[in-house]
């Protein structure tokens, strides 16, 4: 067992998004976490991350509790790749990606050649070392996600998450990053746990699925297993037929228009 | 190489400082031949037997006078630089500065009181003045925290706008001050207001230097943590960094320093706004670069500023004026370029 | 024949002599030369004190030329130093409003307040039906709204040395119907000052004086006020004597020139000046020369007060030659 969500009661304010939640994640798992919007996930994600207290119940990494480390450590073991966040800051892209190296380095410690090997790697990784010398700011939007995956490389995490990392990328960068994502999964036993909002891309990448419906656990299982028509209507309400993807093997979502339906219940 | 760079305009710049202050220290209202300035210099080093040709008057002067308020120029123009070149971080703004949290308007007020009321108490040592200045801007900030703080967390957002209030707030009390008191302390309070190192001496500047100092060291310890916030709050805490608590010192050091150069020399503007902006400019906005240039830089632009303000005439002009004739235009020019850039 | 002649002749001569005894006298009550002051004369003459003939038209200390249809029977005064002058001048009686800040004469407490004059109460000042207003120099706009608004006739009345104090004394002597007062007062103060001037003369030292105001920032009075012309008549040097009114003034000037004598303009400052660690090493703070000064008013109201400033300030800067 890695990661560990006992119990979790987590939300905003008053209102407590997730109640009661557990997840088990092992080592080198690739898990997606699919639903509709406000159905929890992100919120999981913080809570997992800790950047959200939970009101109750423990997320525990490699049994020990997250919130009994110091931020430091968890951040040594765990990267976030959050969606797109605004730099307006004119950093280079070499140095976005050094930040990568925050939680290995002390105050008065200089970056070792350890370190900028690990830098070096990620900008590999990513194919982000031609940009090196660019600034942030002067990057298209799925160079900058880029950027930012290579990041938390450079954290050399155990385990990485991924809250919706593609929302603002078009389908060549969704693509790539997932493919990134995945080769670092298996290459290099890279935990991951990433929200995806596209049900086929999750499907198609992530060898676990768990869907969620309203703070809780509807479905968890392999792709097939859980993406099915049935599940599908059930917690996005909508009408789809589900086939296999012709490379991947994965199961496919062929959205289903919701006129025609009408139409035949006129019937 | 960006690091290549930063290292380089520290150098030069702290080159240019030396020179700035050895300069500022031969010129003056009353006019002391540079030989002779090096040879008063040079008396008080141990071993070296010079016979004094100069006036007594000019020593003390030299000593006195001018040297003491040369060094408080330094120390307060690198303590508004660097405040506001942290500020300018923590609000992820590039057109922040040191009083935007209300601490020279509550430090404003604190000298108004002292100035129309107190005059006749007599603080041993660092004077009445200084002392409740001091203490009316961290009050002022104290007040901001308290009102933005929700919970353990201070949204950015709350410190801006509980800022612009109790600064507000502190004004009209000032003004309401102004009104009330007598001609004379009136004058005091508004000449004052406009920042001025007239009064610098060595006690004074032996007062400043270990809020300084803190101030600095603090603002030097954590150029990385700075570093990772403007990345995001999110960002910066999955980076490890304790968001809060770095949230919490960049307050409390932008604080001191403001708060300790406001009560010695009055509000000076322009300072801490312009000068960080100007040295992101030039070596980028690693802090790591960034606040030790911007600091360098400030104390030479004060020095400098203030060079002029007391050389000009036989008056005390006031320094603070000085650099809102000189910033304020330059500051425009600056944020042209930047609203208008000339290429991508 | 002789005897016949002898008598007429020797009344006539006796006639003569009767004439010439009385003769001799009458040139000298009748000489047109004026020497004695009006003042001077018996009750008797009083009636040949010099009397301003109304409407009249005099001009202030901003150089308006100001009209004045008849005399003033209910003057409001906003500032002590023209209050302490009228009373001077004998015309505390015509007063019906003076400032909150009006001290002298004790008299003064039997005058109603107006209030103050930055800014002034327009109310109080109405209700007090003012025919003539003293005002000092200050607020244009209260100045302008009394004139323009409340159609009030207005003297600005504000010199700052004894040269603008004597022609505005007697400007004001002819205002208010008390030319001989004025006379007399401004004869007075010329009288002290000469008494001083006579004095120092025999001095056979120049003493630096330097007169601090205020201490944060720095100031000073310069050339055209009180106090540089006290520093002048009682025989010293003002080392802020370049500077032209009240100045600030930068440390080193005054560093420089090292004065002689420290005058602080109260108690307070003193004690600042004693304590500044800056100026231990200075002449006067070493010789222990530093005083404050002896009544604030003394040196900056225009009025019989003001001899007292000077001979303060000679008794300071030249305590060999005052005793």
């Amino acid at each position: 067992m890695y990661l560990r969500v006992d119990g979790l009661t987590c939300g905003y304010g008053a209102r407590m998004v997730l109640d009661g939640f557990s997840l088990a994640l092992h080592r080198g798992e690739f898990l997606a976490v699919v639903g509709p919007n406000g159905c929890g996930k992100s919120t999981l994600v913080k809570a997992v991350s800790r950047a959200l207290r939970p009101a109750a119940g423990t997320v525990s990494l490699a049994g020990r509790d997250i919130w009994q480390m110091r931020p430091r450590e968890l951040a040594r073991q765990v990267a976030v790749v959050a969606q797109e966040t605004g730099v307006e800051f004119d950093f280079t892209v070499e140095e976005v990606v050094a930040m990568g190296r925050l939680p290995h380095l002390s105050r008065f410690r200089r970056e070792t050649e350890a370190d900028e090997r690990a830098v070096r790697r990620a900008m590999e990784a990513t194919n982000t070392l031609p940009l090196a010398s660019r600034l942030v700011t002067g990057l298209s939007g799925g160079e900058r996600q880029r950027v930012m995956v290579a990041r938390a490389l450079a954290q050399e995490p155990e385990l990485l998450l991924l809250d919706e990392p593609t929302a603002h990328l078009d389908i060549t960068h969704q693509i790539e990053l997932l493919d990134l994502t995945r080769r670092l999964n298996r290459e290099r036993g890279l935990s991951v746990v990433a929200v995806l909002h596209d049900l086929n891309l999750a499907a198609q990448y992530a060898a676990r699925l768990l869907m969620m419906k309203d703070g809780r656990r509807f479905a968890e299982g392999s792709p097939t297993e859980v993406v099915t028509e049935s599940n599908v209507a059930a917690v996005y309400g909508s009408r789809v037929k589900v086939t296999v993807h012709p490379e991947e093997g994965s199961p496919h979502v062929i959205l289903l228009s919701g006129e025609r339906r009408r139409d035949e219940q006129a019937c | 190489m960006r690091t290549a760079r930063g290292r380089r305009v520290i150098l030069i710049s702290a080159a240019v400082l030396l020179v700035t202050l050895v300069l500022a220290a031969g010129v003056g209202a009353v006019r002391i031949p540079p030989l002779e300035a090096v040879r008063i210099l040079l008396s008080r080093l141990p071993g070296l037997h010079l016979s004094p040709n100069w006036e007594a008057t000019n020593a003390v002067i030299f000593w006195q006078i001018r040297l003491p308020r040369v060094l408080m120029g330094a120390l307060v123009g690198m303590s508004l630089s660097l405040a506001g070149g942290a500020y300018q971080g923590l609000f992820k703004n590039p057109l922040a500065d040191p009083s935007i949290l209300g601490v020279s308007s509550g430090a404003a007020l604190g000298g108004a009181v002292a100035i129309a009321f107190l005059g006749h108490l007599q603080i041993k040592g660092v004077g009445t003045l200084p002392f409740f200045a001091f203490l009316g801007g961290i009050a002022a900030v104290a007040v901001v925290y308290r009102l933005a703080a929700v919970g353990r967390r201070v949204p950015v957002v709350g410190l801006l706008l509980a800022g612009v209030a109790v600064g507000s707030f502190c004004i009209s009390l000032v003004s309401l001050i102004l009104y009330m008191t007598n001609q004379q302390a009136r004058d005091a309070i508004v000449f004052w207001m406009m920042g001025g190192l007239g009064g610098a001496n060595w006690e004074k500047v032996a007062w400043l230097l270990p809020y300084l100092a803190v101030g600095i060291g603090v603002l030097l310890f954590y150029w990385r943590e700075l570093n990772a916030l403007l990345l995001g709050d999110e960002s910066a805490l999955h980076l490890g960094v304790d968001v809060e608590l770095l949230k919490k010192m960049i307050l409390v050091a932008g604080t001191l320093l403001t708060a300790a150069s406001v009560a010695f020399a009055g509000t000076i503007g322009f300072v801490g706004l312009v000068v960080p902006h100007l040295v992101r400019f030039l070596v980028g906005p690693d802090h790591r670069y960034l606040l030790p240039a911007a600091g360098v830089v400030g104390a030479i632009v004060l020095v400098a500023a203030d060079t002029l303000a007391r050389s000009l005439v036989a008056a005390e002009v006031p320094v603070g004026l000085v650099m809102a004739l000189l910033g304020g235009p330059f500051f425009l020019w600056l944020l042209r370029r930047k609203l208008q850039p000339a290429d991508a | 024949m002789l005897r016949r002649i002898a008598l007429p002749v020797i009344a006539l001569l006796l006639m003569l002599s009767v004439v010439a005894g009385c003769g001799g006298a009458a040139p000298k009550t009748t000489s047109p030369a004026p020497t004695t002051p009006a003042a001077d004369q018996k009750p008797a003459e009083a009636a040949k004190a010099k009397q301003t003939t109304y409407p009249v038209t005099v001009k202030d200390d901003l150089g308006r030329e100001v009209t004045i249809p008849a005399e003033p029977k209910r003057i409001v005064s906003v500032a002590p130093s023209n209050t302490e002058l009228l009373f001077a001048l004998g015309k505390g009686g015509v007063l019906v409003g003076r400032s909150d800040f009006d001290d002298f004469p004790a008299e003064v407490a039997n005058v109603p307040s107006i209030g103050g004059w930055m800014p002034p109460n327009y109310e109080k000042i109405i209700a007090a039906k003012p025919d003539l207003m003293l005002l000092v120099g200050g607020s244009d706009e209260a100045r302008n709204k009394l004139i323009d608004e409340y159609k009030l006739n207005v003297f600005v009345l504000d010199p700052q040395t004894f040269e603008q104090a004597y022609d505005g004394i007697k400007r004001l002597g002819v205002a208010v119907n008390a030319q001989d007062a004025a006379e007399k007062l401004v004869a007075d103060m010329k009288g002290a000052v000469k008494e001083v001037t006579d004095k120092v003369a025999k001095a056979t030292t120049k003493p630096k004086v330097y007169y601090e105001v205020w201490d944060e920032p720095l100031m000073t009075v310069g050339a055209g006020t009180y106090i540089d012309d006290m520093i002048r008549i009682a025989g010293g040097v003002n080392v802020a004597a370049d500077s032209k009114g009240w100045a600030t003034i930068n440390a080193e000037v005054i560093a420089k020139a090292n004065p002689d004598i420290v005058i602080a303009s109260s108690a307070d400052i003193e004690k600042k000046i004693k304590a500044r660690p800056t100026w231990a090493e200075f002449k006067a703070v070493k010789d222990g020369k530093v005083v404050a000064v002896g009544d604030a008013n003394h040196v900056s109201r225009p009025g019989p007060r003001l001899v007292l400033g000077l001979q303060w300030f000679a008794k300071t800067i030249h305590p060999e030659l005052f005793k």
